[in-house]
């Protein structure tokens, strides 16, 4: 195994840590919700057909 | 029977000789085979075919530095050979470079050739490559693809013996093709044609002859290197896929629980405020987990279920919120009928403790009524029975976090692609035909007027 494949497994392996970590504890970046830090939201309703 | 034995070959005999020009010793070190041999104190190319040595060019300079002493011994592929002869070539005197002959009384004659960057080593061939294509040639199973177009090429300086009769000013017509770590020169005049097939070597075994600080990547590359980046991203694309099977395997594994209902309530007819209901308790029983919460509104239609969900531990009262809203929509227009959004509206809440938790659903619904020749627009009215049902899970992970995940596997290898691409169009930039391959991606409309 040449040494630009065995650090991009590691690579790889570090990105299946991170994945099952957020798994683990439930977590994403992208969640729509998680632990209230208040601030107010907002929102346009209706279509947006045409 | 007993066969004839075969006489084995006749041995070269080392001869030493003096120069008729300034008078320096000459070692003729494959008597017998070389018919030329230039002296390496002067230069001069002397003709050693008859016992007395004639003077064919006179050189009254000194031999060049050498990167390779002639009479060097150098090991290549187990085989033990020495150097006899130089020349320095070039296109008219451009584009130059030198190539040394070397000998092994056992296996005769090779080359070693160098750009100044790169050295390969070569042999004549004793047999005539196939036609693949019209610009692909191939010796067995090697291919070679045509890189430097027919030009006349010339001899520029001769020191040491040769197995012709070379003299500088000498011409020739050249074409070379180039494979994947060996290339293939044919070289013709009006008698002969002759093919050699050049391998490239590496530093380390150049080092066999005494050559120091060749380049492991030489810049531009030359047109027989294989990109280093090649290999990498084959073994890559199979950790990667691996690593992503992987992912996969987890989202298989940690697949979210089952849907359980957690109650169906009314939505108040007309626009009259928000309405809240309490759900609990939920009990969560992993150390962290994410929580799903959905909403379905079976009787939705143009309008909207605004919905504000607050977890509150009921042990210590925090509180994890999230907002969703459920739209729906249609109408017709000139184009027909219409329709868009969904009935339902699903949110997920991340990394929620253990514990026990009221669920606070805080919900409005709205009416749209920006619409034109609308189907449909009285979802709340009182004879609907509007209502929503709220269902929540828990587990499971995030289809954006795989995506996440995928992209960063990914990227070191989109950057091995790219330093593929650049390696590709550097080494074919030097070609005489048009890059092929990875070179041949991402060509601006400028490089193909080039």
């Amino acid at each position: 195994m040449g040494r630009g494949t065995f650090f991009y497994a590691l690579w790889c392996l570090a990105v299946i840590a991170g994945f099952l970590a957020a798994g683990i504890f439930g977590y994403s970046p992208f969640a729509e919700g998680g632990r209230a830090h208040g601030g107010a939201r907002a929102g346009i309703y209706g279509p947006t057909h045409k | 029977m007993q066969a004839d034995a075969i006489p084995p070959r006749p041995q070269p005999a080392v001869r030493a000789l003096n120069c008729p020009s300034c008078g320096s010793a000459v070692t003729l070190r494959a008597a017998g085979y070389s018919v030329t041999v230039g002296c390496p104190s002067c230069g001069s190319i002397l003709d050693v075919n008859d016992a007395a040595v004639k003077l064919i060019t006179e050189y009254h300079e000194m031999a060049a530095g050498l990167d390779i002493p002639l009479g060097t011994r150098g090991t290549y592929d187990g085989i033990e050979w020495e150097v006899i002869g130089h020349l320095d070539r070039s296109i008219y005197g451009a584009w130059p470079w030198e190539e040394y002959l070397l000998f092994n009384p056992y296996y005769g004659y090779r080359w070693l050739v160098t750009d100044g960057q790169s050295w390969s080593f070569g042999e004549l061939l004793t047999m005539t490559p196939g036609y693949l294509t019209y610009d692909t040639l191939c010796i067995g199973d090697m291919e070679f693809r045509r890189f430097f177009a027919e030009r006349e090429v010339q001899v520029d300086r001769v020191i040491g013996e040769f197995y012709w009769r070379v003299a500088a000013g000498e011409r020739v017509a050249s074409a070379e093709w180039a494979g994947p770590g060996w290339m293939l020169s044919r070289e013709s005049n009006a008698n002969e044609v002759s093919w050699t097939l050049l391998k490239l070597l590496t530093p380390a075994e150049m080092a066999e002859f005494g050559v120091s600080g060749v380049p492991r990547r030489p810049w531009p590359p030359p047109p027989h290197m294989v990109s280093p980046h090649r290999a990498w991203l084959g073994t890559g694309l199979k950790v990667a896929g691996a690593a992503l099977g992987f992912l996969l395997l987890l989202m298989v594994f940690f697949a979210g629980g089952r849907w359980s209902d957690a109650g169906w309530f009314p939505v108040s007819a007309g626009v009259t405020g928000e309405q809240t209901v309490t759900i609990g308790p939920l009990r969560f029983d992993r150390p962290y987990q994410r929580v799903e919460i959905r909403a379905e509104v079976p009787r939705l239609e143009n309008g909207w279920l605004d919905l504000d969900y607050s977890l509150v531990n009921r042990a210590d009262q925090k509180v994890y919120e999230a907002y969703g809203a459920a739209e729906r929509y249609n109408g017709v227009d000139s184009d027909g009928a219409w329709s868009e959004g969904s009935r339902a509206s699903q949110v997920s809440m991340a990394s929620v403790p253990r514990g026990e938790y009221d669920l606070i659903v805080e919900y409005r619904g709205n009416k749209w009524d920006g619409g034109y020749q609308q189907t449909f627009d009285g979802w709340m009215d009182a004879g609907n029975a509007p209502r929503v049902g709220i269902l929540v899970r828990t587990g499971g992970l995030y289809g954006a976090n795989l995506i996440v995940a995928a992209i960063l596997l990914l990227l070191p290898l989109l950057w091995g692609l790219f330093r593929h691409v650049r390696f590709e169009q550097a080494r074919q930039g030097e070609s005489d035909f048009d890059p092929t391959g990875a070179a041949a991606l991402f060509r601006t409309s400028e490089d193909e007027e080039d």
